[in-house]
């Protein structure tokens, strides 16, 4: 019997030779011949002994049969040694990082922030800006509609808050819409006596639900019965979050009673989770429209519907399917043209435009909205830092497993598998990176969520399936990608001068790509570092802005009751009569609170809270001239109000206790007014005739006070002018201000139980600083100035410590070199500027192609910084020398290390 | 070679891991080492071997390698795996148990 040592043969190399089908002939063949030998062993002819061979094995059919059956075997293989060559791989790569547990750590972590940032980012964009709003069917097709006009000196002017007769208009005239619908934001009372809270509400029309394609999570929306516009029906539809915080997500809470305004309503659904409507605010009440139209709006002369100087509705509709927007905007006009029946010549050549669903009611995105997409690509940039300083590092220590890769080179491994093997520990880096980023991906997808949409219902956690499934994804291509940078260059690796000089390179010898790959990361840490520069000047200015008034030292209070009083009886009258003394003697119950400095009355709303205009005729004036920010405003206050709100007077007198109803018409006009209606004069002793008619009686200027900011930080000072309260016409709204003079939430308290024990038919009291108004005003720029600080601070400290990695490296590369210019005399301050040089001119290269990319980016942030040119040369100079400092730091350190070179080591080290 | 017996269906698979069980061996010598031990009187036809050797190769009870013959010829070597020998454990118990079974019905004299 023959028994062989059986000599392994090198698998991997025959089985090229002899895929499948070679083997199994091989194999038949072997044993043709054997079998041929035995018979003429056993005295056959040779031939005949083939023959009978041959004969007795079988047909061909047999050999095809072992055919099939190999190639199968062979492609099993094939696929269990590819899983075993990646498994080796793994092997390979975690044995290598275990071997560096401070370089994989800080790579780990790199990776982490990069990745959990990107994927934060992606789960709230996601949201906000790529999937439209929540719910909504088709919400490509879906717009929102805008009226456009231009007003001398003002410019444009877009606004989306309409009369209900401009949604009346379109439903019945429009020709390029499937449908138009129309909603108001508002907040009701919910609840009875001391449990009552304002609850955000949209009121809307029957139209809506339907138009948006909205399903109910529960019960049903309205019925065209309820929405009829004549016929109020109280039924309430519940937001989801509002369903579950209230009734814990009770299914039989349909049929229920709940207390809005006073009023009961039915509850006969619940909106499905997560949806707000056209806006990025939760909404707990849905309510028929036409109740709160009944309620606020009705007048003897005009119905509701028809009226036109009532502007409170947001108008949304459906586009036929192929209408373009501007198509969309042409009809409107239209039918506005057509059909406006009122009195004002502005409204009357107003154009309409229709905008996408998702943009805020003055036809612009929000600014938070903008910043996100401004946060989309500042943490890319973060990424591609992290990328480019994970792929340097990779890089430095393939350079340095130079001779190990040479070797496997050498004993056979393929330039494709090398390149496998380095991808491999690119994507075991990211995939631990991903691993570690979602503890970011949480930390910050909370905090972007709360710095850009607090209002909004997410329905998915900050770590929900989106974001798993973007980690995963942004850590396989990253991990590819960092593989991919050291892979490129061992593969271009020379094999024989790898294996004589893995001790030495020659001087003359740097990496480009590990150069270019520092420039980059510095400059886009440039790029973020100015956009944070940015940011911080623009939050600097609006917080030191001079808006005439101290929003963050006035209480602005006032009253609610379950009714508003229309004008139309008696009863009516007796109840406004009555509500105005209830302020006057809450005014003088405040005043004698402790903890209040000043207090005042006002009709009208305080600034930030709105503003009102009446008509208004100075003598010598053909026309009123207008201001960028608005008015003239008016508002009616009594003579303390000044020193509560913090307004300043310049000139003339405050209003005394005595100026009122029934004394000489006075008033004070601010700054601008006085300046643009009396040019070059003094106001003092001028005439403002207010109100309608001719017969109006002169209010004499007596005092002129400083410019204040009606609406917001963005916007001019506007003209404005205050009468003393009593001599108010045709306006009204009151409320009063107070001014504490310690701590303001006590006193809020204290405020609050008064007015309710004052007169206990009040529903609610809202009392807060005008500051709360003020704070989401400058929320876009907080956002941006927290996220551009926190990722350029983040970028500079990761392309910091990438400069001192390579500069390290390139010392200890350049000891030779160093030891024979220490050896041939060269002073300790040559060989640390030689050094420092190399990396002052990396830092040098990347802080001015940096800078250059933010100046070509700046015309896109411009709009979104506030009284801050995009080039402001101080941010542009300051980010510059701030990077030189930082990397000139970063290269001192290995450079006084390479002073110590001692010569004779750095020689025998040959 | 006509009087040599027919090989019932599935044993051939069996008698092929009892030969390995001894040794590595290819194609050929399991051939010549089934003909001496049943002194000529089984009959497997060539192909029908290679063919059972595939299969249980499939089926993971035998591994094959390439190596050489005493004579420097290149062979496929087969060996029994440790799942092979398990198997060939139960099909010997089971084709003992069924021959006594067929033994004793077709001994057993006819109406006694």
């Amino acid at each position: 019997m023959i028994r062989p040592g059986i000599e392994r043969l090198f698998r991997l190399a025959l089985r090229r030779l002899h895929p499948a089908r070679a083997e199994v002939d091989d194999e038949v063949a072997l044993h043709l011949e054997l079998r041929a030998e035995q018979f003429v062993r056993q005295g056959w002819d040779p031939g005949a002994a083939r023959a009978e061979a041959r004969r007795r094995f079988g047909g061909r059919s047999s050999e095809q049969f072992l055919h099939r059956v190999a190639q199968e075997r062979e492609r099993r293989m094939r696929v269990a040694e590819l899983a075993e060559g990646i498994g080796q791989d793994i092997r390979i790569a975690l044995r290598g990082l275990r071997r560096e547990p401070r370089l994989t750590g800080f790579i780990v972590g790199t990776m982490a922030l990069g990745i959990g940032a990107n994927a934060a980012m992606f789960g709230v964009a996601d949201r906000l800006l790529l999937r439209g709003p929540e719910h909504v069917r088709d919400s490509k097709q879906v717009v929102h509609f805008y009226y456009s006009a231009v007003r001398k000196q003002a410019g444009e002017q877009v606004w989306g808050i309409v009369p209900y007769a401009a949604y009346d208009n379109l439903r019945t005239a429009a020709q390029r819409f499937e449908g138009v619908a129309v909603y108001s934001m508002s907040s009701a009372l919910v609840g009875v006596g001391a449990t009552t809270v304002p609850a955000p509400t949209a009121f809307v029309s029957g139209e809506f639900f339907p138009l948006l394609g909205v399903q109910p999570a529960l019960g049903r929306f309205f019925t065209a019965a309820e929405s009829e516009i004549n016929t109020p029906q109280h039924v309430a539809i519940l937001g989801h979050g509002y369903w579950r915080r209230a009734y814990g997500g009770d299914r039989g809470v349909l049929g229920n009673t709940l207390v809005i305004g006073q009023e009961q309503y039915v509850i006969i659904g619940v909106a499905p989770r997560g949806f707000s409507g056209p806006r990025l605010e939760s909404v707990d009440l849905w309510l028929p429209l036409n109740i709160r139209g009944a309620q606020m709006y009705s007048t003897k002369t005009v119905h509701w519907t028809r009226r036109w100087n009532t502007s409170w509705l947001g108008v949304v509709g459906r586009l036929k399917p192929g209408v373009s927007l501007a198509e969309a905007g042409a009809d409107a006009t239209r039918v506005h043209s057509q059909l406006y029946d009122g009195t004002d010549d502005y409204m009357r050549t107003a154009r309409m435009l229709v905008r996408p669903f998702p943009y805020e009611s003055s036809g612009k995105e929000t600014p938070e909205v903008s910043i996100l997409r401004w946060l989309v690509g500042v943490s890319l940039a973060v990424l591609l830092i992290a990328c480019s300083n994970v792929g340097n590092l990779l890089l430095a220590r393939t350079v340095r497993r130079r001779g190990e890769i040479a070797v496997r080179l050498a004993l056979g491994a393929g330039r494709a598998r090398l390149t496998r093997l380095l991808m491999t520990e690119g994507v075991v880096l990211a995939l631990a990176g991903g691993i570690a980023g979602l503890v970011v991906a949480y930390a910050a997808g909370t905090l972007v969520r709360g710095l850009v949409a607090p209002n909004v219902e997410w329905t998915e956690s900050p770590l929900g399936a989106t974001v798993l499934i973007a980690s995963l994804a942004i850590a396989l291509i990253t991990g590819v990608l960092v593989g991919l940078i050291p892979a490129a260059r061992a593969g271009r690796s020379d094999l024989t001068e790898a294996l004589k000089s893995s001790a030495r390179e020659g001087m003359g010898h740097r990496s480009r790509a590990r150069g270019l790959l520092t420039v980059a990361q510095a400059a886009l840490s440039v790029v973020l570092l100015v956009g944070a520069g940015l940011f911080v000047r623009s939050l600097l200015r609006v917080e030191a802005l001079d808006l005439g008034f101290e929003a963050d030292r006035v209480l602005s209070i006032s009253v609610r009751w379950s009714r508003y009083p229309g004008n139309a009886t008696a009863a009516d009258s007796a109840e406004r009569r009555r509500r105005l003394e209830y302020y006057r003697q809450a005014l003088d119950a405040i005043k004698a609170l402790p903890g209040v400095a000043h207090a005042s009355r006002m009709e009208g709303p305080p600034p930030l809270e709105g503003a009102v205009s009446v008509n208004l005729k100075v003598p010598g004036l053909d026309s009123m001239p207008s201001s960028g920010g608005g008015g003239p405003f008016v508002a009616a206050v009594s003579g303390d109000y000044f020193a509560a709100v913090g307004t300043r007077l310049l000139r003339g007198r405050l209003f005394s206790p005595e100026d009122g109803a029934g004394t000489a018409p006075v008033t004070i006009v601010s700054k601008s007014m006085a300046e643009r209606l009396w040019p070059g004069k003094s106001p003092l002793g001028e005439c403002l005739m207010i109100g309608d008619g001719d017969s109006r009686p002169c209010s004499t200027v007596v005092g002129v006070s400083a410019d204040v900011r009606r609406f917001g930080v963005t916007d001019p000072p506007s003209m404005s002018y205050y009468v003393p309260v009593g001599q108010e016409v045709g306006f009204g709204g009151s409320g009063i201000v107070v001014r504490p003079s310690g701590e303001t939430a006590p006193l809020i308290a204290s405020i609050k139980t008064l007015l309710h024990r004052l007169d206990p038919t009040v529903v609610y009291v809202d009392a807060g600083l005008l500051q709360d108004q003020l704070d989401p005003q400058i929320r876009p720029w907080k956002l941006g100035a927290t996220m551009f600080v926190l990722c350029g601070v983040l970028a500079l400290l990761v392309a910091a410590i990438g400069l001192y990695s390579v500069i390290s490296y390139l010392v200890a590369q350049r000891t030779h070199e160093l030891g024979v210019r220490i050896a041939l005399g060269a002073r300790s301050g040559d060989i640390v500027g030689l050094v420092v040089r190399d990396g002052m001119t990396m830092a040098a290269a990347g802080a001015a192609l940096g800078i250059g990319l933010a100046l070509l980016g700046g015309k896109w942030l411009q709009p979104l910084l506030f009284e801050t040119s995009a080039k402001d040369p101080l941010v542009l100079g300051g980010v510059g020398a701030g990077l030189l400092a930082v990397a000139f730091v970063a290269s001192v350190l290995p450079a006084l290390r390479a002073k110590r070179v001692s010569p004779m080591a750095a020689l025998r080290s040959e | 070679m006509a009087d040599t017996l027919p090989l019932i269906k599935g044993t051939l698979d069996t008698l092929v891991l009892r030969a390995l069980s001894w040794s590595p061996m290819h194609g050929f010598e399991i051939t010549t080492w089934l003909e001496t031990q049943s002194h000529g009187s089984l009959g497997v036809e060539d192909s029908a071997l290679y063919q059972a050797l595939y299969r249980l190769e499939k089926r993971g009870y035998v591994g094959a390698e390439w190596g050489v013959t005493t004579n420097n010829r290149r062979a496929r070597y087969y060996r029994v795996t440790p799942a092979g020998r398990a198997h060939l454990r139960v099909e010997t118990a089971r084709w003992i148990e069924y021959s006594k079974a067929v033994t004793g019905v077709l001994t057993k004299p006819a109406h006694s």
